[in-house]
């Protein structure tokens, strides 16, 4: 249970009661999983460092907006999920993936069935690591942040259905069918350089 | 008769277009028994879901060996709890009374 909550050092009445020390004891719990959701997000080391800093900085000045309505770690995650969110709009992306193309990344189906034919894959023989792990970069970065983040936080971050889409304030149905549909692209983007058949 | 056809077909067989529907909570492990069975024996029988399965499960496991966190001690080093501790001691709000700690 990679990213089980460790809530058991976060003393929350104490913290809204302005316990810095308190506070400062979270921080020692929470940064190691809040620099991995970040780093998971921006995928730049040195960013990530500085967002967990600003990510608490934040979260302690704002402490008074803290509703308890979430586990206040997780209202310290989404602070550092809105973050990471601006960095990657101010220092990524292009052109984010319209529905459009998501669509057309889609399979299509006639009568029930595949229209296309597929070829088994076979990843280790066609790429090297890095170069595995650069096309699969590669091809995170063309979707859409809606649904890149799905990504990161089912399939890298493993949390629950019910965890995604409480931190990214959308339904379960929501998180499910995003994260169908992201895959699904990913599958298409990289289908090209994996396939098995390449003569 | 009909009635009963479709019944059965709709019970036993699944098309290509709902297996691909049911993908995610196959692979999350959320079907039920009865739809567990019936996504499976639809598997063994269709290649091209068959293969289709392998690229998905695959594209999963190509995203997870690509998790930039993998570069990564388990635990970042307490450097960076250190360095954000600091950095915090340097940007708190000077309290606006005095309140003892
Ligand atoms: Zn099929």
């Amino acid at each position: 249970m990679p990213n089980a909550p460790s809530s058991s050092r976060v003393d929350t009445e104490a913290i809204l009661n302005g316990d810095r020390a308190a506070f400062e004891a979270m921080v020692e719990s929470e940064t190691p999983r809040l620099f991995h959701i970040i780093l998971r997000y921006v995928n730049d080391d040195e960013a990530a460092r500085s967002l967990v800093q600003e990510t608490f900085l934040q979260a302690y000045k704002n402490l008074d907006s803290f509703r308890g309505d979430s586990q206040l770690t997780s209202w310290v995650t989404g602070i550092g999920i809105n973050l990471a969110r601006s960095w990657l709009r101010k220092n990524k992306r292009q052109q984010p993936m319209d529905e459009e193309t998501m669509e057309r990344l889609q399979p299509d189906f006639r009568f029930g069935r595949y229209t296309g034919s597929f070829e088994p894959w076979d990843p280790e023989q066609t790429a090297e690591r890095a170069e595995r792990k650069e096309l699969v970069h590669k091809a995170l970065d063309e979707l859409s942040d809606s649904y890149r983040e799905v990504i990161v936080l089912r399939d890298l971050e493993e949390r629950s259905t019910k965890e995604t889409a409480e931190l990214l304030g959308i339904s379960r149905g929501a998180v499910r069918v995003r994260l169908h549909r992201a895959r699904q692209a990913l599958r298409s983007l990289l289908d090209p350089h994996f396939a098995s058949d390449f003569s | 008769m009909a009635n009963f056809l479709t019944e059965w077909r709709r019970r036993w067989m699944l098309t290509c277009q709902e297996v691909n529907g049911f993908l995610e909570a196959y692979v999350d492990g959320r079907l039920d028994t009865t739809t567990k069975a019936q996504f499976e024996r639809h598997i063994n029988g269709c290649e091209t879901c068959r293969t289709y399965l392998q690229q998905y499960r695959a594209t999963i496991d190509l995203v997870k060996e690509a998790d930039p966190a993998n570069d990564h001690p388990p635990e970042p080093s307490d450097a960076l709890v250190d360095e954000t501790l600091s950095f915090l001691r340097d940007h708190y709000e000077p309290p606006t009374n005095n309140a003892s700690s």
